[in-house]
C-alpha cells in the first residue's frame, strides 16, 4: 500500500468515524434519510400523523410523519385519500429510487420539479395538480436540503 | 351568565366568513410597512441617532404631543408639554429634543428637552413665531424659521442653546420646511411667497413650482425646477447626504380646483453631489410611492425611509426601504412584470415611473408617458394629464402625429377643467360658447387621418354629452368603429367616454356590443382584453337572477371568439352559476379543466379569483380552497404574483376554516385553523383553532401550545390569556372571576411586549378590560378597552370579520359607559357588514334600543326591541334569552306609549317566566314585572285591575327581604339599585293614579299621603336635594285630587307646600325653572285664574315664582320652552290687571 492509499484509507476511517461521507467526487456530506427527516421533513407530522391536529378531511391519508421509521415506510408506498384538483396523483409513488424528477415527495417541495413533473402512467398528476407543501409548512426548505433530497433519491433512496 | 359578556366571546369566534375575500395585496411592491396605530393622527416621524427609536406626534389624547417607540414596542409619552407640539427632532448627539411648542407662544416657540426626561428650555420667545426647526451637526446650535410679527417675512437663522444668533442670517425671505444637508454646508427648502402684497405672508402664501439650494455662509442661492407636475414640499436629505428626498402633490386629486397640501402626496428622491457647485444637475427624480398611500414628510434614517403616509383618512408613520417601494435594482424585464402584476392605477403609475426612467429610446419612453397620461385622465387628474402632454411634445419635437395627440388631449383637458368650474355644475352661455368653440377646434382634428381622428371625435362626443346634446354625441360615436381604432390610448377613452354615454342612455345592447368588442381587440393585452371581458359579464348579469344570467351567458357564448378572453371568462361564468353547495366537486372538475386548458397566467389568475369570490358568497368551503391552492403552488416564489398569491390563499384559508366551523365539520374548521398557524402567526388563526379545538371537546390546547412553544413566547401567552377569557362567560364566583381575569390580563401584557400592531391582541385586551370595567364597574378600565378596541379597529382595515367583532364590542361598550350617540353610530356601522352569530344580533339589538331610548327616540327603541324579540322567536338557540328581551321590549314599549303591548308583554312574564335559580332575584324580577304591569295596564284604561296588581305588589314586598332589591343590580350601573322604601314611594304613586282614573278620590289621597311621608323619610335620610322636586310633583298631585273634590283651601295648601319644596331648591342648587317648578307655577296660576281654587287674589310666593320663571324663559329663548313662556307672561299681565283670566285656558291643573 503507498503512502497515498494509506492516507485515502484513513480519512476513510475518520469519515466513517464521524458519520460523514461525501458523495462521490461533490465534496458534500452524502444525505442520509435521517438528516432529512431532522432537517425538515419531521414538520410535516403537524398534519401527516395518525390524530394530527392539522388533518383535515383532504389530507393525503397514507403518509404518517410521527417518526423517522414511520415516515421511510409511508413514503416508499403511493399517494391516496387526495382529492379536489389534487386526485389524478393518487397511487402515485412518493418516492422512485434513483429518479428525483417523478418522486413525488420532492415535487411538492421544489417548484422547478413540480413543473418538470411528467409521468406516462399517470399523466393527470402533473404541475396543476401537484400541491406546494412548503406553503403549508409555512417555511420554504434550505437549497441545500432539496439538494440533499434530490441526492438521496438518486443514490437510491436509502433507510439511513 | 352576563348578556354583554356572551355576545363579545360570540363575536369574537363567530364571524362573517364571505366578506374577507376584500383587498388584495400590493403584487409585487414592497409596500410601506406601518410602524404606529391607533384610533387618532400619529405623524412627523423621525428617528433618534441609533436610527431605530421612533419619535412622532400624536393627537390621542386630544392636544399633539411628542411620543417615542423603540422597534416593535408600544408608544410612551415623552413629556407632557400642556399644549400642542410638534416637528420633534433629536440632536446628532442624542442629547437633547428640539420640538415646536404652543404653550406660551400660540404662533409657536422653539423649545428643547434634555434626553431622556430633562429640562425645558425655550429659544425662542412671543415676539416671533417660529414654523421650522433642525439641527446643526454640532449639536449646539439650530435652524429656525421665524417671522417677526404678521407682516414679517419667513427668515432661515441660525441660534445656539441660549437662542442667541450662532451666525449671519441664512436666508431672508419665503422659508419653508427647509432641510440642511449633513455636511452642513447646503439648505433646501421650499420657496413661499406672498399671495397678496397687502397682507401677511402668515395670511396668504403660495408655494413656488421649485426647490431652492443655498450654500451656508454664501451669497445666492440656486432655484431647481423639477421635471414634474404639481407642488413640491418638506426636503430632507439622506444620511449619507447622497439623495434629497421630497414629497410632491403630483396632481389635484381632491378636485377643488387647485394643488395644495390636501391633495395626495407622493415620495420622491433625487440624487445629490454636494461636491459640486450644482448638486442637482443632471439628474432625475425617482418616484419612492404610490399616490395611493398619499405619503409625505419623509425623514431617511441610515437604513430606512420614514414617513407619514393617510389610510382611510388616519395618519400613521410608516417605514420604506431607503429606496422606496421598488428596488433601484430591477431590471427593465423585472419591472414590466411588476407592472403586469399590478392592478391599482396609482401603483401602476409608480411602476411605470421608474419604467420611464430605464427606457432607452424616445419611442419607448413615449409608449409609457401615453399609458401615463392615459391613467392620469381616467383618474381625473388633470394638472398630470396637461403635464405630460406637454411632456409628450417635448419628448418627441417636431413629431406631427405626437402634436395632433397632445393638441387633442389637451383640448380634453381644457373642457373638464372648464366643467369642474361651472357653479353648482348649471350650464351658462359663457361655458356653453366655449365649448361650441371647442367641438369646431376638434372637428378639424377629427377630420384628419390617422389616429388622432378617432380621439378627436370622442373627445367631441364628451364635449357635446356634457353640452347636453346626447343625440348628437351618440350618432357622432356611431362614426367611431371599436375595430378600427389602432392605439390603445383612444381605446380605453372610447371606454371610459362612449360605454359611459351608451350606459348613461340605457342603450344597453350597444353597450354589451361595443364592450364584446374591446374584449376581443388585437390592440389591447391580453390582460386589457379579460378586463374588459370581466366588466361585460357584469354588465350581462346585472339586475337579474341567475337563470337569466345563465341564459345570457348561453346566447352570448357562442358569439365570442372560441379560444378569445370573452369566451373564456363567459365559460367561467357559465360553470360559476350553476354553483351550489352541494354540486362543489361537479363544478371544480369543469373548472379545472378549463383552468389546464388555458395556461396564460392572467386568465388562471381571474379564474381563481372570480371562484373564490364565488365559492365564498355561498359558503362552498371545499371550492374555496382547490384553485387558492392550485394557483400558490404554481405562482414562482419570485414572481411579482407570488405574494398576492400567498396573501389570497391564506385568506381562502380563513374563509374555509370559518365556513367549516359555522357548517359544524369541527375537525376540518380545527385542521385548518392548525395549517394556518404554521404559516402566520396571524392570531384570528390561533382564536379559530383554540375555539374548534374546544368545540371538538378536547382539552389539550394549553398542552398543544407548550409542546410547540418555550415558556416565554408571545403565542403560548396569548393562548393562555384567551382560554382564561373565554372562561370568564362561565359561572364562578365572582372572586375566581377577578382572578382569572387579572392573570388573562397579565399574560396578555406579556404577549403585547413582543407582538405590537396585532389585532387580535388588541381585541384581546380591549375584551378583558371590557370585562375589567363589567365585574367591578370600574370606568377607567372602560375607557382602557375603548382604547384597545379602537386600536384593534385601526388596524383592521381590510378585515371585515374582525371590524364586525370590534364594531359590536365597541357599540356594547359605549353603550354600557351612557355613550349612547357614539355607540349608536358603532352599531350602525356593524350592521353594514354580514352577520351570522344570532348570538351577537340580539345583543347589539338590545343595545342599538338601549342607547335610542337613552337618546329619547323612544318609538325608534320600541322598534328596535321588537326586532331583537322576533329574532328570539326565530332562532332556538337563542330560546335561553328569549325571557331577558321580553322584560326589554316590554320596558321600551310601556316608554313608548305602547301600553296594550306592554301590558300583554309583562302578563307573559308574570304567567310564564320559567323559575330562576336565585329566589331573591326571582322575587325581585316578578315585583318589578307586577309593577310595570299595573303601570301598563293603568295606562291601557284598566284602572280596576290595575289596582288589583298593586295590592299583589304590595305584598310581595311586604315579604322581600331588604337584600333582595339589590340581587341581580350591575355594578356598572350609574344609578343605585332601588330600597324597599322606594318602591313603596313607587307603589303609592301608580296606585294614586290608579285611584284617581277609577274615581276613588279618597284612595288616592291616602295612597299619596303615604307616598308624601316615604318621600319627607328619604329627604331627611338623605337630604337629596332632587327628592324635593319629586316632593312639590306629590303635593301638586295631592292638590289636584283636592281641587276635583272641591275641596280649594286644602289644594292651595298642598299648592304652597309644593312652592315651598320648588323655592327650597332653588336655593339650594340655583335652578330657576326646572320641569317640575314650571308645570307647578303653571298648573297654581291656571287653577286660580279658572276660579278652582277659590276666589283669591294670587298669593306673592306664586307671582315671585311666576316672574322668576318667566324671566329666565325670556332670557334663555329654547323653542320648546316657548309655549311655557308665552303662558306664564299672559298669566302674569292677568294678575296685573287683575282681570278675570281667559277662558279654558291650554293646560290646566292635572
Amino acid at each position: 500500500m503507498n503512502r497515498t492509499s494509506v492516507l485515502r484509507l484513513a480519512l476513510s476511517a475518520l469519515a466513517l468515524l464521524t458519520g460523514c461521507v461525501t458523495t462521490a467526487g461533490s465534496g458534500e456530506p452524502e444525505p442520509h434519510f435521517s438528516s432529512l427527516y431532522a432537517d425538515y421533513l419531521s414538520n410535516c407530522r403537524q398534519c401527516h400523523a395518525p390524530g394530527a391536529v392539522g388533518a383535515t378531511n383532504t389530507t393525503e391519508k397514507s403518509l404518517d410523519f410521527s417518526t423517522q421509521a414511520t415516515a421511510y415506510a409511508s413514503l416508499s408506498g403511493n399517494a391516496s385519500g387526495l382529492s379536489g384538483n389534487q386526485q389524478s396523483c393518487n397511487s402515485v409513488p412518493f418516492l422512485t429510487k434513483g429518479n428525483p424528477g417523478t418522486s413525488l415527495v420532492l415535487a411538492v417541495l421544489d417548484a422547478p420539479t413540480r413543473s418538470a413533473f411528467d409521468l406516462t402512467t399517470t399523466p393527470g398528476c402533473d404541475t396543476n395538480a401537484i400541491s406546494d407543501m412548503t406553503i403549508k409548512v409555512g417555511k420554504a426548505p434550505s437549497a441545500a436540503f432539496i439538494t440533499a433530497l434530490k441526492t438521496w433519491i438518486q443514490n437510491g433512496a436509502a433507510n439511513d | 351568565m352576563s348578556l354583554t359578556r356572551l355576545a363579545a366571546m360570540g363575536c369574537l369566534v363567530i364571524g362573517a366568513a364571505t366578506a374577507a375575500l376584500a383587498a388584495e395585496p400590493v403584487a409585487g411592491l414592497r409596500a410601506p410597512e406601518r410602524l404606529t396605530a391607533g384610533s387618532a393622527d400619529e405623524f412627523l416621524g423621525s428617528a433618534g441617532p441609533d436610527g431605530a427609536t421612533l419619535f412622532f406626534v400624536s393627537n390621542r389624547n386630544a392636544t399633539a404631543q411628542v411620543f417615542t417607540q423603540a422597534p416593535g414596542g408600544t408608544p410612551t409619552l415623552v413629556f407632557d408639554e400642556g399644549a400642542d407640539t410638534s416637528f420633534p427632532r433629536v440632536s446628532p448627539d442624542g442629547k437633547r429634543l428640539a420640538y415646536l411648542s404652543t404653550r406660551t407662544d400660540a404662533t409657536g416657540d422653539v423649545c428643547i428637552r434634555t434626553l431622556p426626561d430633562g429640562d425645558r428650555r425655550c429659544l425662542t420667545g412671543p415676539e416671533t413665531a417660529e414654523t421650522a426647526a433642525f439641527w446643526f451637526p454640532d449639536s449646539q446650535s439650530l435652524g429656525v424659521v421665524q417671522r417677526h410679527g404678521m407682516q414679517g417675512d419667513l427668515q432661515l437663522r441660525r441660534i445656539d442653546l441660549q437662542g442667541h444668533d450662532a451666525g449671519p442670517v441664512i436666508a431672508e425671505t419665503g422659508i419653508s420646511s427647509p432641510a440642511l444637508h449633513p455636511d452642513g454646508q447646503w439648505v433646501a427648502w421650499v420657496p413661499v411667497e406672498r399671495a397678496s402684497q397687502e397682507v401677511g405672508i402668515a395670511f396668504s402664501m403660495r408655494p413656488a413650482e421649485h426647490l431652492r439650494l443655498a450654500r451656508i455662509g454664501q451669497t445666492g442661492h440656486q432655484d431647481v425646477v423639477l421635471p414634474l407636475p404639481g407642488v413640491t414640499g418638506f426636503p430632507a436629505f439622506a444620511v449619507n447626504g447622497q439623495f434629497l428626498y421630497f414629497s410632491q402633490h403630483l396632481s389635484d386629486t381632491n378636485q377643488d380646483g387647485r394643488i395644495d397640501g390636501h391633495d395626495h402626496s407622493v415620495l420622491f428622491r433625487i440624487r445629490f453631489d454636494a461636491s459640486t457647485a450644482h448638486p442637482l444637475d443632471g439628474t432625475r427624480p425617482e418616484q419612492l410611492t404610490s399616490a395611493h398611500w398619499n405619503c409625505q414628510y419623509p425623514a431617511p434614517t441610515r437604513d430606512a425611509l420614514l414617513t407619514t403616509c393617510e389610510v382611510d383618512g388616519s395618519l400613521d408613520v410608516y417605514r420604506l426601504p431607503l429606496d422606496g417601494a421598488l428596488s433601484a435594482a430591477w431590471s427593465a424585464a423585472k419591472l414590466r412584470e411588476v407592472h403586469d402584476a399590478v392592478r391599482n392605477p396609482w401603483e401602476q403609475l409608480l411602476v411605470l415611473s421608474h419604467v420611464f426612467r430605464q427606457a432607452t429610446t424616445a419611442a419607448d419612453r413615449m409608449a409609457v408617458l401615453r399609458e401615463m397620461t392615459r391613467i392620469h385622465l381616467q383618474l381625473g387628474e388633470l394638472t398630470s394629464v396637461e403635464f405630460y402632454a406637454h411632456e409628450a411634445t417635448r419628448l418627441l419635437a417636431g413629431d406631427a402625429p405626437i402634436a395632433a395627440w397632445s393638441a387633442v388631449v389637451l383640448e380634453i383637458v381644457a373642457h373638464r377643467m372648464d366643467e369642474r368650474r361651472l357653479a353648482g355644475g348649471t350650464l351658462d352661455d359663457r361655458f356653453l360658447a366655449a365649448q361650441r368653440d371647442r367641438v369646431r377646434r376638434l372637428g378639424q382634428w377629427a377630420k384628419k387621418v390617422g389616429a388622432v381622428r378617432d380621439l378627436a371625435k370622442l373627445a367631441q362626443v364628451e364635449v357635446l354629452d356634457v353640452m347636453g346634446e346626447e343625440q348628437r354625441a351618440v350618432a357622432l360615436l356611431q362614426t367611431v368603429p371599436i375595430s378600427q381604432i389602432a392605439d390603445s390610448f383612444t381605446l380605453f377613452f372610447y371606454a371610459d367616454k362612449g360605454l359611459y354615454l351608451l350606459r348613461a342612455l340605457g342603450q344597453r345592447e350597444p353597450l354589451l356590443a361595443r364592450l364584446a368588442e374591446l374584449a376581443s381587440h388585437p390592440v389591447l393585452e391580453g390582460a386589457e382584453r379579460l378586463d374588459f371581458a370581466e366588466r361585460f359579464v357584469a354588465e350581462l348579469g346585472a339586475g337579474v337572477g341567475v337563470t337569466q344570467r345563465q341564459q345570457r351567458v348561453a346566447a352570448w357564448l357562442p358569439k365570442a371568439e372560441p379560444e378569445g378572453e370573452l369566451a373564456f371568462r363567459l365559460t367561467l361564468e357559465s360553470h360559476l352559476l350553476t354553483l351550489n353547495k352541494g354540486n362543489q366537486e361537479a363544478v371544480r372538475a369543469a373548472l379545472f379543466q378549463l383552468y389546464k386548458h388555458h395556461d396564460q397566467p392572467e386568465r388562471r389568475r381571474a379564474l381563481v379569483a372570480a371562484t373564490a369570490r364565488r365559492a365564498a358568497e355561498l359558503d362552498c368551503a371545499d371550492l374555496l380552497y382547490q384553485f387558492a391552492n392550485t394557483w400558490v403552488s404554481q405562482v414562482p416564489a419570485t414572481h411579482p404574483e407570488r405574494d398576492a398569491a400567498v396573501a389570497l390563499y391564506r385568506q381562502v384559508g380563513l374563509d374555509k376554516a370559518w365556513i367549516h366551523r359555522a357548517d359544524k365539520q369541527l375537525g376540518d374548521a380545527r385542521g385548518t385553523f392548525w395549517g394556518l398557524t404554521l404559516q402566520t402567526d396571524d392570531l384570528e388563526a390561533h382564536a379559530g383553532f383554540i375555539e374548534a379545538r374546544l368545540a371538538e371537546g378536547k382539552s389539550d390546547v394549553l398542552e398543544l401550545y407548550r409542546n410547540r412553544f418555550p415558556a416565554d413566547h408571545p403565542l403560548l401567552h396569548f393562548a393562555q390569556a384567551w382560554l382564561l377569557a373565554r372562561d370568564l362567560a362561565q359561572p364562578a364566583a365572582s372572586s375566581a372571576r377577578a382572578s382569572a381575569l387579572d392573570l388573562a390580563e397579565d399574560h396578555a401584557r406579556l404577549a403585547a411586549m413582543t407582538v405590537s400592531q396585532s389585532t387580535g391582541l388588541s381585541q384581546l385586551r380591549g375584551y378583558l378590560r371590557h370585562e375589567q370595567y363589567l365585574l367591578h364597574g370600574n370606568r377607567q378600565a372602560g375607557i382602557e378597552a375603548v382604547e384597545h378596541y379602537q386600536m384593534a379597529l385601526d388596524l383592521a382595515q381590510g378585515r371585515p370579520r374582525y371590524q364586525a367583532a370590534l364594531l359590536s364590542n365597541l357599540g356594547l361598550l359605549q353603550a354600557e359607559l351612557g355613550n349612547h350617540a357614539l355607540a349608536l353610530g358603532l352599531l350602525d356601522r356593524r350592521q353594514q357588514l354580514p352577520a351570522r352569530d344570532a348570538g351577537e344580533a340580539l345583543s347589539r339589538a338590545l343595545a342599538r334600543a338601549r342607547s335610542l331610548h337613552h337618546m329619547g327616540e323612544a318609538k325608534g327603541a320600541s322598534q328596535e326591541a321588537e326586532r331583537a324579540l322576533a329574532l328570539v322567536a326565530a332562532k332556538p338557540e337563542l330560546a335561553d334569552r328569549r325571557w331577558l328581551t321580553v322584560d326589554r321590549t316590554a320596558l321600551m314599549a310601556y316608554a313608548a306609549g305602547h301600553a296594550v303591548r306592554a301590558q300583554e308583554l309583562y302578563g307573559e312574564l308574570l304567567r310564564h317566566a320559567p323559575p330562576q335559580a336565585d329566589g331573591a332575584l326571582e322575587a325581585a324580577n316578578k315585583l318589578r314585572w307586577t309593577l310595570m304591569a299595573a303601570a301598563a295596564t293603568a295606562r291601557a284604561g284598566d284602572a280596576r285591575q290595575a289596582l288589583l296588581l298593586l295590592g299583589d305588589a304590595e305584598r310581595q314586598l311586604a315579604a322581600l327581604r331588604t337584600d333582595d332589591l339589590a340581587t341581580g343590580a350591575s355594578v356598572t350601573s350609574r344609578t343605585p339599585p332601588l330600597t324597599r322604601d322606594d318602591v313603596a314611594i313607587l307603589l303609592n304613586g301608580l296606585r294614586a293614579e290608579s285611584a284617581r282614573l277609577a274615581s276613588e278620590p279618597e284612595l288616592a289621597l291616602s295612597a299619596l299621603a303615604a307616598r308624601l311621608m316615604g318621600q319627607q323619610t328619604a329627604f331627611h335620610d338623605t337630604d337629596d336635594e332632587d327628592l324635593l322636586l319629586d316632593l312639590a310633583e306629590t303635593e301638586l298631585r295631592i292638590a289636584a285630587v283636592h281641587r276635583d273634590l272641591g275641596h280649594t283651601a286644602e289644594a292651595r295648601v298642598h299648592l304652597e307646600n309644593a312652592l315651598g319644596f320648588t323655592a327650597e331648591y332653588q336655593k339650594r342648587n340655583g335652578s330657576v325653572a326646572p320641569d317640575g317648578r314650571i308645570a307647578l307655577v303653571r298648573a297654581y296660576a291656571e287653577g286660580l285664574l279658572a276660579g278652582k281654587l277659590g276666589a283669591t287674589p294670587a298669593p306673592p310666593a306664586l307671582l315671585a315664582a311666576l316672574r322668576d320663571v318667566y324671566a329666565f324663559l325670556c332670557e334663555r329663548a329654547n323653542p320648546a320652552r316657548e309655549h311655557d313662556r308665552f303662558w306664564i307672561g299672559l298669566y302674569l299681565t292677568l294678575f296685573d290687571l287683575d282681570s278675570k283670566p281667559p277662558a279654558n285656558p291650554a293646560g290646566g291643573v292635572p
